[in-house]
């Protein structure tokens, strides 16, 4: 019984599914609910450390070119932001913490071919 | 497509999407605190609401059996409240749903909705968000019950529709303070540069029941159908109206699909105290486990019958009605414990007043 209906599901679907304006997203959302995500997004991940030391840098403000997210690099230096899904993006690190963890040099790296995930590990020079 | 083929094949559809009974929309209700006491809360949350936040863990455990079942990136968990900004770990509980491979939204009322919030969200992998603006400044701060509400409403509209990542609509309570200054509302939106809005009415249920302002009379219910109807032929912004109700002779006027209440076929909750739910906004008489004493996954699959098989709706003045087949018996929010008539009625309303 069920293959039958996930058989006419796809027809069916085709039909009512594609009907809305803005895009698929929202031909169904509940009165006090969302819209679906259906949206195509990237995690990227990683550690910062010293180039000097090694040692892992919390306090650095990892954020993405032309985007408003970011995250700072919790106490092992590790980060994990989600940014929308590009060919190439600009990934931007700075010390966000003044002197508390010593002071770093900004970097930027640029990634490419972005799939769902990316592992970026970063060193920053000391200033 | 002929309108009466049409009609057919979203009842199969419909008895498809039945039949299949596959979860895609998994409200929480994280919390039951909120920063405003709005006049039409269909969940009578408060500030110092005595029940606390649901500690994040005992959702994530009970969900998590649904990866077994289903595809966890086909379901949106939709986070609600009460007012879900109020957590200071929703950030943390979002990318935990996305580390387990879920989506997730929420629903505010951009109170607190902030640059750095903003921020924060979309770092945790948000998708979708939800924001009510239910007027101009005063009817929107009258129904709010907040005279900051507006202003802080619309400073987070701006970050939301800026956003190239976030699937998102603006939602607005359509009520008797604000039904004549739609046309103006929907300018400020448009200038705002919003894409998507939902217009709902507002059900008798909550703290709305015996608020007559808030009510629509039926001419009015008509106004707002034209006025849905005028800003989709106008197509400078996707206007609808909300799942709310059928509203037969305007269906196809006022939203992209046919009318089907998905409560408990596609859509389940969890609630701040544990039960499992469909939509948040439907009589705790309909309630069918609670995740502290049952599976989730087995609730889900298991029952949930009173929602998928709805022959008993047929009572009152549904008993009665010519749409039945095609309306199905209305919003599953619109009927209490008794099951023995449906609470209002937008279409007949409509009907009579014509
Ligand atoms: S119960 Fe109400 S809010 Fe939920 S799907 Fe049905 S009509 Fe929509
Ligand atoms: S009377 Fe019942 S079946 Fe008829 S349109 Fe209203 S809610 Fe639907």
């Amino acid at each position: 019984m069920k293959t039958f209906a996930n058989k006419s599901r796809k027809f069916l679907q085709s039909i009512f599914k594609g009907l809305s304006a803005t895009s698929l997203a929202f031909t169904f959302q509940a009165c006090y609910g969302t819209a679906q995500d259906v949206g195509q997004d990237v995690l990227i991940t990683g550690t910062v450390s010293s180039t000097q030391t090694g040692e892992a840098i919390p306090g650095i403000k990892v954020s993405v070119e032309d985007q408003p997210q970011y995250e700072i690099t919790d106490g092992s230096g590790q980060f994990s932001v989600y940014a929308l899904q590009r060919s190439a993006c600009k990934v931007t690190f700075e010390d966000a913490d003044a002197l508390q963890h010593g002071a770093f040099l900004a970097k930027d790296t640029i990634v490419e071919a972005l799939g769902e995930r990316i592992v970026l590990n970063v060193s920053l020079d000391a200033r | 497509m002929p309108g009466k083929l049409f009609q057919y094949l979203h009842r199969l559809f419909r008895a498809n999407e039945i039949r299949l009974h596959e979860l895609s929309y998994l409200f929480w209700e994280c919390t039951r605190r909120c920063n405003l006491r709005c006049l039409h809360c269909g969940s009578d949350c408060s500030a110092g609401s005595a029940r606390g936040d649901m500690p994040f863990g005992d959702f994530l455990r009970a969900i998590l059996p649904l990866k077994k079942a289903y595809p966890p990136n086909t379901i949106t968990v939709v986070i609600t409240g009460g007012e879900p900004l109020l957590r200071g770990d929703l950030p943390q509980c979002g990318r935990a749903l996305r580390e387990h491979g879920f989506r997730w939204s929420i629903v505010t009322n951009g109170y607190a909705y902030t640059p750095d919030v903003h921020a924060r969200l979309l770092a945790a992998g948000m998708g979708a968000i939800t924001l009510s603006l239910d007027g101009l400044e005063d009817a929107h701060s009258w129904l709010r019950s907040s005279t900051r509400s507006f202003a802080n409403a619309l400073k987070a509209i701006e970050l939301i529709t800026a956003s190239k990542r976030l699937c998102y609509d603006i939602v607005t309570c359509v009520n008797r303070k604000n039904i004549n200054t739609l046309p103006e509302l929907k300018e400020l939106l448009i200038s705002k540069k919003v894409a998507a809005w939902r217009l709902f009415t507002i059900a008798p249920i909550g703290r709305a029941k015996g608020n007559d302002d808030l009510q629509l009379t039926p001419q009015e219910l008509t106004q707002l159908m034209d006025f849905i109807a005028g800003a989709r032929a106008d197509r400078r912004i996707d206007a609808k109206l909300s799942c709310e109700a059928y509203v037969g002779a305007h269906e196809k006027r006022v939203r992209d699909a046919p009318f089907f209440c998905r409560a408990g076929v596609t859509i389940a909750s969890v609630l701040a105290d544990g039960s499992i739910a469909a939509c948040p906004n439907i009589n705790r008489h309909f309630v069918q486990g609670n995740i502290y004493r049952d599976s989730f996954l087995d609730v889900w699959s298991n029952r949930f019958e009173v929602m998928r098989n709805r022959r008993w709706t047929r009572t009152g003045i549904c008993a009665r009605c010519s749409d039945y087949k095609r309306c199905n018996g209305g919003a599953m929010h619109l009927w209490s414990e008794r099951q023995d008539a449906i609470l209002t009625c937008i279409n007949q309303k409509m009907l009579h007043s014509a």
